[in-house]
């Protein structure tokens, strides 16, 4: 009797877990049924995959930070001596670092190569500023205006030094004449507007000011500009209204600096430089032609400070050109997340999608960006793509 | 290559460089005037024949506190009245981590003469306070200077007994608690005849705020780290006790990182005004309304920021009239890459940042400037300036390969009203690279060339002797009877040929400092000074003709002068 009530018991438990099973069974497949469908479900983000032979501790300190960029250059200098453009980056690296004197005979060594290098003159144009020397600033400005005349940085050196140089009327030419095509850079304006105050031009250096404070209302400079040329006016009412909304924006601005000073981060500046290497050492072997490395340099800079939007779109860029979608679409995806409300971006990760065959996936960018701007004429192409994409 | 076979433009410029190599040679033959890049200026070190063998201690340790970065000035006033310019040094103290064998104190070096300097015993003078800044003028109008220190800590009043020893005054409103004091100055606010105190306070110190590191090193962290503290003004009772004056003044009202401050009547009615040069943040400028209260005007004014409305990290500043309109301009001293500032006095209370018209910040950038002088350093009639320069971290050369942190001084002569930088043509002395800090000007042989010793932070002071080419000058030692002993904001104006020019008797000034007791006025080739104007303050003028120069004279409220002999102008 014992045995037998032994035995139904052993059934009785096997059927449970029997059922039980059947039920887990169950609900896997009606998971697996409901679960969003996606065919790369074990695909690692390049983003967050492993680097080619970046040997990168994510508690690196400061100094191990700056040796990776050392290292990087020395690496350059070795694979690319005679491109003018090696010195450049390690000329950047220098002044970043404060290491000015060495950025300077980079730079110099840079337009030995190529004396036609605007970005290694433009280099020493701004080593000459900080030097004091604005003789030999306003003569390399003039060059590179010969060489380049459309850079735009190139006037507001020029005109700077000019204005150090205590040559004001000059640099009130240079300044007229740049903002003729650039009406609205404020900072050319700004200092347009110093020129008029070093002439005694108070009229035209209040109505300079008045012009920047219209296209940024919360200029410092203009606003402190401004008050002085009232005070040299004699309109003390408005000098006073003027310093005393230069006066807010100052201590707001000061307050930011101090809790910027506050929370200074040797490590971050650091990694800060480092990723500026590796972004400037990638455009030199894109334009070598070595797209891998290129890529991987960026994906480096990407590691040390994330979300630098201009440098993802560069290298998803790069990803596409070299065919490399997949990795193109992962950096969409994250652009994407960093802006989801940027129909550009939407649009360009939609089309990728496309081009990978996800076209589940295509499709829910494309809706987004319909979602976004209904109206603008991308989209409606984006509903015929649509289309065409349910079709098939 | 037949010269004629040469295109014509390629000899146009061969001819051009031909004629530039004459010149260039026959102005080296003829001594380089014609290039108009010489200068007369030129100084000679007597550091070690000085005999002063002083070294400043900031107390450090290695854990960088800030306090040690910023430490220390100088004083030059002769305490014992016999006529020479003495030397005061102020000194840190052991800070936490720290240990010294002998205690560092500040120290007093009286003047023998012949440029040989004694550290005389027995005079009290050796406050042990963690020294900062310091001032002199004679509190108790007694005749003889007083000395007034800021400290990290308490401060300390000094009082000369006239008999070469100094008793530490024990009016507790004088040491303004436990503040990390800057630039110290004395003016008669109120002018009652009574010298008031104003300390200008750094940072509300704290030494649990840790050091900073930049690219893996340890650095000083900046003031930013810090709370602001409201500057101090005590009103001198005229009983020997002081009141704290700072909220009823209104300097209470204001909070910022104070360092050099210098007292001058910046609007020129009559009363004593205070400029406040702030570190990385905006300058004060205090208009007296005469009665000892103050409301700050810098913004309006225009010497709160430079020309763009950006603060500076302004450390010292001093006042002088450099284009001869016979208002007084303020030169201030900067951090590294900014300009050091020179601001003009345009009269109606109004200044403007002259410093790109003139030049006067050329060379600066990359410097931290500390003490400076606005002073005729040639004899030529107009105010050159002196710029004591050094970094205030100590291990720069790893950081940066434009500055270190030792550093050379700098001269910047006055051209009719430009300046233009001549430090590496006045003498090898300017070829010294040190961490200077605090420096005075004043004629320490009497010669009526005015001289120059710094304060080198963790070294010996550098003492120059000026050994210009001479020229003409005259220099007055006031002495008030109803205005302040010292004669503490009393101008003096004079004509000389047809050149007026115009001094104000400052008591702190420069980095944290003070020097300059006696008025030193460059007169050129003029032998005689036809009008002498002064302007005692809170008092009657005094008006005196045809003083002959090159003496030293002493000018007693309500008496007629009194002269030194001539003394010899040595070729």
């Amino acid at each position: 009797m014992e045995q037998l009530t032994e035995n139904s018991s052993s059934r009785v438990q096997i059927a449970i877990i029997g059922a039980l099973l059947l039920v887990a069974v169950g609900l896997l497949g009606v998971w697996l049924y409901l679960r969003p469908v996606d065919t790369n479900v074990d695909r690692i983000s390049v983003l967050d995959a492993p680097i080619d032979g970046f040997d990168y501790q994510p508690d690196a300190s400061a100094a191990e930070l700056l040796k990776l960029a050392d290292v990087t250059l020395d690496d350059l200098s070795s694979r690319f001596p005679d491109v003018p453009q090696t010195f450049n980056v390690i000329a950047n690296r220098d002044f970043l670092v404060s290491d000015t004197g060495a950025a300077k005979s980079n730079w110099t060594k840079a337009v030995e190569l190529e004396p036609s290098n605007t970005e290694a003159l433009f280099g020493l144009a701004n080593v000459a500023f900080e030097d004091t020397r604005y003789e030999d600033a306003i003569g390399i400005c003039e060059t590179i205006d010969r060489l380049a005349p459309n850079n735009p940085k190139v006037p507001l050196l020029l005109a700077d030094a000019l204005l150090h140089a205590g040559k004001a009327d000059e640099a009130a030419l240079v300044l007229e004449q740049h903002l003729a095509t650039e009406q609205g850079s404020v900072q050319a304006i700004e200092l347009l507007g110093n020129a008029h105050l070093q002439t005694k031009s108070y009229e035209k250096a209040a109505q300079c000011f008045q012009r920047a404070i219209d296209f940024a209302p919360k200029s410092k400079d203009a606003h402190y500009g401004l008050a002085q040329a009232f005070a040299r006016l004699g309109d003390r009412d408005n000098a006073k209204r003027f310093m005393e909304r230069f006066k807010n924006i100052a201590k707001e601005i000061g307050d930011e600096h101090a809790e910027e000073a506050k929370a200074f981060e040797d490590r971050n500046y650091a990694a800060h430089v480092a990723a500026q290497v590796y972004v400037d050492s990638a455009n030199i072997f894109r334009a070598q032609g070595d797209i891998a490395t290129a890529c991987n340099y960026i994906l480096r800079a990407h590691r040390l400070q994330p979300d630098v939007e201009p440098w993802l779109t560069e290298l998803q860029r790069m990803f596409f050109s070299n065919g490399q979608l997949d990795e193109a679409a992962d950096v969409g995806e994250h652009l994407v997340g960093l802006a989801p409300q940027d129909l550009e971006r939407r649009l360009n990760l939609a089309s990728l999608y496309a081009d990978l065959g996800r076209a589940d996936d295509a499709i829910e960018n494309y809706e987004a960006a319909i979602e976004l701007a209904p109206d603008d004429p991308r989209c409606q192409q984006a509903k015929q793509i649509i289309n065409q994409l349910n079709a098939s | 290559m037949q010269y004629s076979r040469l295109p014509v433009a390629t000899r146009i410029v061969l001819r051009l460089v031909a004629i530039c190599c004459v010149v260039f040679w026959g102005c080296r033959f003829l001594g380089n005037d014609c290039l108009g890049q010489d200068t007369t200026i030129r100084f000679e070190d007597l550091s070690q024949s000085s005999q002063i063998d002083f070294i400043h201690d900031n107390g450090s340790s290695g854990r960088h506190y800030l306090i040690e970065a910023v430490a220390a000035g100088m004083a030059s006033f002769d305490y014992d009245n016999d006529g020479d310019i003495d030397l005061y040094f102020v000194n840190g103290a052991a800070l936490p981590g720290a240990a010294r064998s002998r205690p560092p104190t500040n120290q007093l070096w009286r003047n023998q003469g012949q440029f040989k300097f004694e550290k005389p015993s027995g005079t009290y003078s050796e406050d042990r306070g963690y020294g900062l800044g310091v001032t002199v003028g004679d509190v108790d109008n007694d005749g003889f200077a007083d000395i007034y220190l800021s400290n990290l800590n308490q401060n300390e009043l000094l009082l000369n007994n006239g008999d070469g020893t100094f008793t530490k005054s024990v009016d507790e409103t004088l040491a303004c608690g436990d503040r990390a004091g800057g630039g110290p100055c004395m003016l008669d606010a109120d002018g009652d005849g009574n010298l008031d105190i104003y300390v200008a306070n750094y940072v509300d110190f704290n030494f649990d705020i840790q050091a900073t590191k930049f690219r893996g090193r340890t650095v000083y962290g900046g003031p930013l780290l810090y709370d602001k503290l409201p500057d101090n003004f005590l009103l001198n009772q005229g009983d020997g006790t002081f009141v704290d004056y700072s909220q009823a003044s209104g300097i209470d009202e204001n909070r910022e990182w104070g360092m050099g401050v210098v007292c001058f009547d910046f609007d020129a009615d009559g009363d004593t005004d205070i400029f406040v040069a702030n570190d990385s943040t905006r300058n004060l400028l205090y208009e007296n309304d005469g009665s000892g209260s103050f409301f700050d005007i810098a913004l309006l004014a225009g010497v709160a920021y430079d020309h763009r409305g950006d603060p500076q990290g302004s450390m010292g500043a001093d006042v002088a009239d450099y284009d001869g309109d016979l208002r007084l301009d303020v030169f201030q001293t900067a951090y590294t890459k900014q300009l050091a500032t020179l601001y003009r006095n345009l009269g109606d209370a109004v200044l403007e940042d002259a410093t790109l018209r003139t030049g006067a910040g050329k060379g600066t950038f990359y410097y931290v400037n500390w003490g400076t002088g606005f002073i005729d350093l040639d004899n030529d009639g107009d105010k050159d300036l002196f710029i004591a320069n050094g970094h205030i971290h100590d291990n720069m050369d790893d950081l940066d390969d434009t500055v270190s942190y030792r550093l050379p001084n700098q001269v910047m002569q006055n051209e009719d009203g430009r300046f233009r930088d001549v430090s590496e043509q006045v003498g090898d002395v300017f070829q010294i690279e040190a961490s200077s800090r605090g420096c005075i000007l004043d004629d320490l042989d009497n010669d009526g060339r005015v001289d120059i010793v710094v304060l080198n932070s963790l070294a010996k002071p550098t003492v120059m002797r000026n050994t210009s080419k001479p020229q003409n000058w005259i220099q007055f030692q006031l002495a008030g009877t109803s205005s302040n002993r010292e004669a503490v904001g009393s101008q003096v104006i004079i004509t000389a040929g047809d050149k007026s020019q115009i001094l104000e008797v400052h008591s702190g000034r420069g980095y944290q400092s003070h020097f300059g007791s006696r008025l030193h006025f460059g007169l050129g080739s003029a032998k005689t000074v036809e009008k002498v104007e002064v302007r005692w303050h809170g008092a009657q003028p005094q008006v005196f003709s045809d003083l002959a120069a090159n003496r030293i004279y002493t000018l007693i409220q309500g008496q007629p002068p009194e002269s030194s002999a001539e003394v010899e102008i040595q070729k």
